[in-house]
C-alpha cells in the first residue's frame, strides 16, 4: 500500500510541502517524527527564506538553524558601528546623540539604524561599500547610504546622479519598473546585483544604474564585487568580469552620462528617496578562461561535469568554488587598465589560467598544516570546503560544523603556499569572516559575532574605551593609559583574540540576540539581528521618535502611508500570533543530515527504501550549497 | 509512434508527442533514436500508466513551461487546479500516490504538480489529528513531546 509517507523525500520536500502554508506545515509536523523531521529540514526552511523575505541564495557558510532565523525574520535589525564620515552609518542625528561619538571619530559600539524597524521593512541582506552601505528588503527594494564614491566630492544639492553625492541617511532606490533585486555585492566604490528577472545590474552612481546586456549574463546565478570590478557567475559556470569605472564599460557610460547631463529635480522628490534613472549598457564583459587541466577528484562518482558552483572577489584576484568542493584562485592584475580586457585575453592564452590550491581543499593536505599538528585541533578526514569568501587581499575558504575550520589567503597565494589559521577561528562553526582596512569580524552559526583588529574608530564595536574597564578587550590596558588616551584623544590598542559583540550594550534585561549576517569595509560594519526573545509589550516606536532630532539633519520624510513602498505596514499592525521564540527548534529523530559539502544524506530507514524504489534523479546530489543550480528551480 | 512496457509486462503503444510529455522517455529517445524497441518501464504498473497516459494525452498540445520565467512566479505558490485534472485526479488515495510516485520517476512535472497540490489541499486547514487520520499516520511521539510540539508550532499559526 502506497502511502504519504513511502513518496521519496525529494517529492514531500520539493513539491508537496511548497504548496502548504505556515500553519498545515506545521500541522503535518506535529503528526509524527517522521513529518516532524521532514518538517524541519534546514534546506526547505533555506528555501522559505529565500522565497518569503528574499534571503540571500548565496550568504555565508551557514548550513543549518533556517528555521530559527525564519521565526526571528519577523523584524530584523539594522546596527552599524564605526567611522561616521561620509555619512556612512546612515545614523540620524537623533542616533548618533544617543550614541558616544565624542572622542573616538566613531560610534565605537553596535546602534540601530531605527528607521527600518520603525516603518516595518525588514532588511535581509547588508553589503558595506569603501564609504557607504546598500541593503536589500523582503521585498527586494534596495536602500543606500553613505557615499558611494568619497574620491569625488559633490555638493548636497547635487543629483544623485553624482557618485560622490552623500546619502547621509538610508535612502530608497526607486525605480520606474517594478525591479525586485534578489542580491546586491558592494565594491570599493561601485555596486552590482541581480533582479528577479536574473538581470545584472551596475551602479556607478545611485541616481543612474544600468541593466548590463550581454548574451553572455545569461542564467546568472551569483554576482560578486572586488575591489573595482564585478563578476558574474553562471548556472554552467562561467565566469565574467567587467569593469565599471575603467575600460569600454567605463568608457559607454560616460558618454551616457555627458549625452544626458545632470537630470533636473523632479518634481516628485522627497527627502530619502532617489529616483533611479535606469538604463542599459550594452557590452560584452571578458569571460575568464575555463577549468582547463584541473582534475576532477570525484572520478566515477561525478554526477555532473567538474564546475565552479560559487565566487568571491578580491582586490585583484578571484576565487572560486568548485562542485568537488576545491578552492581555485585567478589573478586579474592589470584588468583596470584601459586595455584591460585585451590584455588579459593575451595573458589566458600565454598560461594565466585558474590555480587549484590543494592546500586549501584537500582534508589530507590541510590537516598537515602545523596550526592543526599542533594539537589542540584537528582537521575532519571528511573536511570538504563548502564556501569562499574574499575580500581586498584577502579569501577565506570555510568548511561547516562543529568541526568547522577556516583557512585564509592572500592576493599572492600561489598553490604551494600554506593558508593562514587563526587558532580562535577553528571548530567554532564560523560562517563568515569579513576584513575592514584595520578591523575583521567573524560570525558563528549560533548567531555570535567576534571582532578583532584595531580600534578603527570604533569598527569593532566593543564598547567606548573610555569607559570600559581597563583591561577588557576593546579598552585600554591600564587607568593610567586611559586617562593619558583620554587628554590626547588617543586610540586603545588593538584586540589581538576575536571577541564577542553586545548588542544590547549596558541592558542587563534585554532579550538574547541573534546576529545572521555582518559586513565591512573601510572602517566601518553593519550587522543584521534578531531579538530571540518573546516580544515584550512595548510602546510603539513612533512615539518615541515624533520629535524632531536635535538639529543637524531635517526629519525624514517617508511617507508611512505611502502604497509605493511595498511591504510597508505599521509595526503595531502586524499580524498577531507571529512570536517570536528563541531556542533551536525540537528536531525529534533527524531525516538526515548535511555533509560536509552541504549534502544530506538521509539516515531514515524508510526513507532510504522509499528514495531506492525510484532511485534518486535529483535531490540530494544537488541539495545543500548547490541549491541554486536545482533542477526544479527555485 | 512508440511502445511501452510496463513492470507488469502490458505494452502501451502511444503517439511520440503524447509520451515525450515524460521527460525520462523523451531524453531516451533523444539518446537511443529512432528504434522500434519498446521502452521498459520498470518502476510502473498498467493501471497506473494507464492513468498517466490519459493525462498525456489530454495535455499533448499543452505549451511548454517558459525556460526563463520571472522567478516571482514560483514564489506565489498557487493550488489551484484546472477543471479537468480536479476530474482526472479524483481518485483513491493509493491511486493518487502511485501517479505521483510515477510522474516523479517519469518527469513530468505538471503532473506531479497537479498530484501534490491535491495532496496538500487535502492537508489544507486540517488539525494534526485530522491529518493522521486521513493518511493512517501513526503517532509515535511521547505525550511530553507532542505537547512541546504544540507549544512550538504556536508561532505559526494565522500568520
Amino acid at each position: 500500500m502506497t502511502s504519504l509517507a513511502n513518496l521519496p523525500v525529494e517529492v514531500l520536500l520539493d513539491q508537496l510541502i511548497t504548496f502548504l502554508p505556515l500553519a498545515d506545515l506545521a500541522h503535518l509536523g506535529a503528526t509524527n517524527r517522521f513529518f516532524h523531521a521532514l518538517c524541519n529540514d534546514d534546506i526547505l526552511w533555506k528555501r522559505k527564506l529565500i522565497e518569503d523575505f528574499n534571503y540571500s541564495k548565496v550568504m555565508d557558510a551557514r548550513t543549518s538553524g533556517y528555521k530559527t532565523l525564519y521565526k526571528g525574520m519577523k523584524q530584523p535589525k539594522v546596527y552599524v558601528w564605526g567611522s561616521v564620515d561620509n555619512g556612512r552609518l546612515g545614523l540620524s542625528s537623533e542616533e548618533l546623540y544617543k550614541s558616544v561619538v565624542r572622542a573616538c571619530g566613531g560610534v565605537p559600539r553596535p546602534t540601530e539604524l531605527e528607521l527600518f524597524a520603525r516603518k516595518g521593512i525588514r532588511i535581509v541582506q547588508l553589503s558595506a561599500g569603501g564609504w557607504s552601505f546598500h541593503a536589500l528588503d523582503s521585498t527586494g527594494t534596495l536602500w543606500v547610504w553613505g557615499q558611494l564614491n568619497a574620491e569625488v566630492a559633490a555638493f548636497q544639492g547635487d543629483p544623485f546622479s553624482h557618485p560622490g553625492r552623500r546619502a547621509v541617511v538610508p535612502h530608497r532606490l526607486v525605480f520606474a519598473d517594478d525591479i525586485k533585486f534578489r542580491s546586491i555585492s558592494s565594491g570599493r566604490n561601485h555596486a552590482s546585483a541581480l533582479d528577479s528577472r536574473g538581470n545584472v545590474w551596475t551602479i556607478r552612481s545611485w541616481g543612474r544604474p544600468y541593466r548590463v546586456i550581454s548574451s553572455q549574463l545569461s542564467r546568472v546565478i551569483q554576482i560578486s564585487c572586488g575591489w573595482a570590478f564585478s563578476a558574474a557567475l553562471t548556472e554552467d559556470g562561467e565566469v565574467h568580469v567587467w569593469w565599471p569605472r575603467s575600460g569600454e564599460f567605463s568608457r559607454i557610460a560616460e558618454e551616457y552620462d555627458a549625452a544626458h547631463g545632470p537630470p533636473g529635480e523632479t518634481a516628485s522628490h522627497r527627502e530619502g528617496l532617489i529616483t533611479a534613472e535606469a538604463w542599459e549598457l550594452r557590452a560584452d564583459p571578458l569571460e575568464l578562461p575555463t577549468l582547463g587541466s584541473i582534475q576532477d577528484p570525484r572520478g566515477a562518482a561525478a554526477t555532473e561535469p567538474l564546475k565552479i558552483v560559487q565566487i568571491a572577489c578580491g582586490r585583484d584576484f578571484v576565487v572560486a568554488l568548485t562542485n568537488a568542493n576545491q578552492v581555485l584562485k585567478i589573478d586579474l592584475g592589470g584588468g583596470d587598465a584601459a586595455d584591460g580586457f585585451d590584455m588579459l585575453r593575451q595573458s589566458f592564452r600565454h598560461g594565466r589560467r585558474w590555480e587549484y590550491l590543494p592546500l586549501f581543499s584537500e582534508a589530507k593536505r590541510v590537516a598537515m598544516l602545523p596550526a592543526f599538528q599542533s594539537g589542540a585541533v584537528a582537521v575532519a578526514e571528511d573536511m570538504r570546503i563548502t564556501h569562499v569568501s574574499a575580500q581586498f587581499n584577502t579569501f577565506v575558504a570555510y568548511s561547516t560544523g562543529s568541526t568547522s575550520i577556516v583557512l585564509m589567503g592572500n592576493q599572492s597565494t600561489q598553490p604551494d603556499i600554506s593558508p593562514t589559521v587563526i587558532p580562535a577561528l577553528q571548530h567554532r562553526d564560523v560562517i563568515s569572516v569579513v576584513l575592514g582596512d584595520y578591523h575583521r569580524a567573524a560570525l558563528t552559526a549560533q548567531g555570535e559575532l567576534l571582532t578583532w583588529g584595531s580600534f578603527s574608530q570604533g569598527a569593532l564595536g566593543l564598547g567606548d574605551p573610555y569607559t570600559l574597564d581597563p583591561g577588557t578587550p576593546g579598552g585600554f590596558r591600564t587607568f593610567r593609559d586611559r586617562d593619558l588616551a583620554q587628554r590626547v584623544h588617543g586610540p586603545p590598542p588593538d584586540v589581538e583574540e576575536p571577541t564577542k559583540v553586545s548588542f544590547h550594550h549596558g541592558q542587563e534585561d534585554a532579550s538574547p540576540t541573534f546576529c545572521f549576517s555582518v559586513v565591512a569595509a573601510g572602517w566601518h560594519v553593519g550587522a543584521l539581528v534578531l531579538d530571540l526573545e518573546e516580544k515584550r509589550a512595548e510602546p510603539p516606536r513612533d512615539a518615541v521618535h515624533s520629535s524632531i532630532p536635535h538639529g543637524g539633519e531635517p526629519p525624514l520624510e517617508h511617507d508611512p502611508e505611502d502604497p509605493s513602498i511595498p511591504g510597508s505596514f505599521t509595526r503595531s499592525g502586524a499580524p498577531a500570533g507571529s512570536l517570536v521564540r528563541g531556542g533551536l527548534p525540537y528536531t525529534g529523530s533527524p531525516v538526515g543530515q548535511h555533509t560536509a559539502d552541504g549534502r544530506f544524506e538521509p539516515q531514515e530507514p524508510d526513507l532510504t527504501r522509499a528514495m531506492g524504489l525510484y532511485g534518486v534523479r535529483f535531490g540530494y546530489a544537488a541539495r545543500g550549497m548547490l541549491r541554486g543550480s536545482h533542477p526544479r528551480g527555485n | 509512434m512508440v511502445t511501452l512496457t510496463t513492470s507488469d509486462n502490458e505494452t502501451f503503444t502511444v503517439d511520440k508527442k503524447v509520451a515525450e510529455k515524460s521527460v525520462l522517455i523523451k531524453n531516451m529517445l533523444e539518446d537511443v533514436g529512432e528504434s522500434d524497441q519498446a521502452i521498459p518501464l520498470p518502476n510502473v504498473t498498467a493501471s497506473v500508466l494507464k492513468k498517466v497516459l490519459e493525462w498525456c494525452e489530454h495535455h499533448k498540445d499543452d505549451p511548454a513551461p517558459p525556460e526563463n520565467e520571472d522567478k516571482d512566479d514560483t514564489r506565489k505558490r498557487t493550488t489551484d487546479i484546472s477543471e479537468w485534472d480536479q476530474k482526472f485526479i479524483a481518485v483513491d488515495q493509493e491511486m493518487l500516490f502511485e501517479i505521483i510516485l510515477a510522474a516523479n520517476y517519469l518527469d513530468i512535472k505538471a503532473l506531479l504538480d497537479v498530484g501534490c497540490k491535491t495532496v496538500a489541499n487535502m492537508i489544507k486547514g486540517k488539525s494534526p489529528e485530522e491529518i493522521r487520520k486521513l493518511f493512517n499516520i501513526v503517532n509515535d511521539f511521547t505525550p511530553e513531546e507532542e505537547a512541546q510540539i504544540k507549544k512550538e508550532n504556536e508561532w505559526a499559526e494565522d500568520r
